[in-house]
């Protein structure tokens, strides 16, 4: 059996009271050490359901939350956990890269500091690891003083996901990351999203079908607040179990 | 809203597109029957400009099978598909191949007519097993059309009596061999044909599976659902 990373039970979301329900009963596993994308029509809850996995949406006033969500078996709503730790292991990267106004260096370094890492050549080593990893090392690595919005927006993107692995995250979610990029930087950021699976469980939202397709191991449909269908993508994308899913992927929606 | 009014939009282009690849199926399923149909008759009727005319139709099916491939491929590369667009595309592909063969088939039978040097009376099992192969492919034919899993599903029983026809047809050259030696080698030549048509009846059921796979999305094998041979038991 695959190891369930996170464990999502009976979820419902709604913004305010009286609005119609954002997520609606949604229940899933998401295995460790793969990529589970989400798809869907723009509006129907992907980004909402990601932003539950590690609490982002706490910050929405009059937000109603029900249901589970366990991470390696501890329920992450639970009153005693520490958010702060919860979103350290439970990362989050952006749809348009956020790089803070400092260097390339001060980016990777800003959360190991956070979190009270003070000796300097650990925070290097860091830095250089988390580059690494985000496949940027090799462009610059000569330039790490430079300020980060310096970067092309592809390069920005891969900084922005050095710097959610500095802080060792065990779970990395993704909301659209590639959206506001260019095709090649888009394929380096898949790229670097498979290889980002060895050491990392990943869960991305994304509109693009076809990149769904190529880059995840588990595919979740989602229509209108509901998980329509979930399962492996490659049974997803040849034989769907449900209507609605066949004609959404094959454009054949509404 | 916007983002579904664009994919319906290319949507609409797929869908005019995989239309036009289907009616080619449809034309190469319909110039394949006529060869086969042909070849039959030009054999049983001695017929040798028929048979002559089967040979010419062969170019002709190979180009219309070499061009479904090729937009096929196109479609592919172009909306990169998925579900039952990709699967009607896999079945076009392979549905094309088997069609093609089945022509092929079709020539060496009408190759048979136009060496025939000595008549034969005409077998009461080989024009009834190559009118049964012509109805498998006419079943699977408008599975096909009205995407009805159920008909292509029938067409792997069918083929069943293809079997039982050429049994038939052998049993039939032995006869004629013991009662005229001279006849042997002909009947060797009758021989091949039928072996040709129990091919043929087997790229049919292919159609049948390709077909089944497209509509429902699972594999299924023929085999399921033929009668257990005794033999086999
Ligand atoms: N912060 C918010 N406050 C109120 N409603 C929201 C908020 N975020 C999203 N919504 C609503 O929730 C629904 C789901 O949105 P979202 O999760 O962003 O969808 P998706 O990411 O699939 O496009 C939409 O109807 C959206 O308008
Ligand atoms: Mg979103």
């Amino acid at each position: 059996m695959d190891d369930v990373k996170m464990k999502i039970e009976s979820l419902s979301l709604s913004y305010s009271r009286g609005a119609p329900l954002a997520l609606k009963d949604v229940s899933m596993g998401i295995t460790a050490n793969s990529v589970t994308a989400f798809i869907g029509p723009s509006g129907c809850g992907k980004s909402t359901f990601l932003r539950c996995l590690n609490r982002m949406n706490d910050f929405v006033r009059d937000v109603y939350i029900k249901g589970m969500v366990m991470l390696d078996g501890m329920d992450i709503y639970s009153p005693d956990v520490d958010v702060t730790n919860l979103r350290r292991r439970v990362g989050m990267v952006f749809q348009r890269p956020n790089p803070f106004p400092f260097s390339i260096r001060d980016n990777i370094a800003y959360g190991p500091k956070l979190l009270g890492e003070r000796n300097r050549s650990k925070i290097e080593e860091i830095v250089e690891r988390s580059l690494i990893s985000a496949g940027l090392w090799e462009e610059v690595r000569d330039r790490l003083g430079e300020m980060a919005t310096s970067l092309s927006g592809g390069q920005q993107q891969r900084l922005c996901i050095a710097r959610a692995i500095a802080v060792e995250p065990e779970v990395l979610l993704m909301d659209e990351p590639t959206s506001a990029l260019d095709p090649i930087a888009t394929a380096r950021v898949e790229e670097l999203v498979r290889e980002l699976k060895k050491d990392y469980t990943v869960a991305i939202v994304t509109h693009n079908m076809q990149q769904a397709a190529r880059i995840s191991d588990t595919t979740a449909f989602f229509l209108m607040g509901e998980l329509v269908e979930y399962g492996p993508a490659d049974v997803i994308f040849t034989t769907p179990g449900d209507k609605r899913t066949e004609d959404y992927i094959t454009g054949r929606f509404g | 809203m916007t983002e579904r009014g664009r994919t319906s939009t290319v949507n609409r282009f797929k869908d005019k597109e995989m239309e036009s690849l289907f009616s080619k199926i449809f034309e190469l399923g319909s110039l394949t029957e006529r060869a086969l149909s042909d070849a039959i008759w030009a054999l049983s009727h001695q017929d040798k400009n028929l048979a002559r005319q089967v040979l010419d139709g062969d170019d002709a099916v190979d180009e219309l099978a070499l061009e479904i491939n090729t937009v096929s491929f196109q479609l592919i590369a172009r909306y990169q598909p998925v579900a039952f667009d990709l699967r009607a595309l896999e079945a076009c592909i392979r549905m094309a191949l088997d069609l093609e063969r089945i022509t092929d088939l079709a020539v060496n039978i009408a190759r048979v007519t136009l060496d025939l040097d000595v008549r034969i009376k005409p077998l009461k099992n080989l024009e009834p097993m190559g009118m049964r192969v012509i109805a498998m492919l006419n079943t699977s034919m408008s599975a096909l059309l009205r995407r009805d899993v159920s008909a292509a599903k029938e067409v792997f029983a069918m083929d069943d009596a293809v079997d039982d026809y050429e049994d038939g047809v052998f049993a039939e050259l032995m006869e004629i061999v013991m009662e005229t030696p001279a006849l042997t080698n002909g009947s060797n030549k009758i021989i091949t044909v039928a072996r040709v048509l129990e091919r043929a009846g087997d790229h049919v059921t292919n159609l049948a599976e390709h077909i089944c796979y497209m509509i429902a999305g699972n594999r299924v094998r023929a085999a399921d659902f033929r009668r257990v041979r005794t033999e086999d038991k």
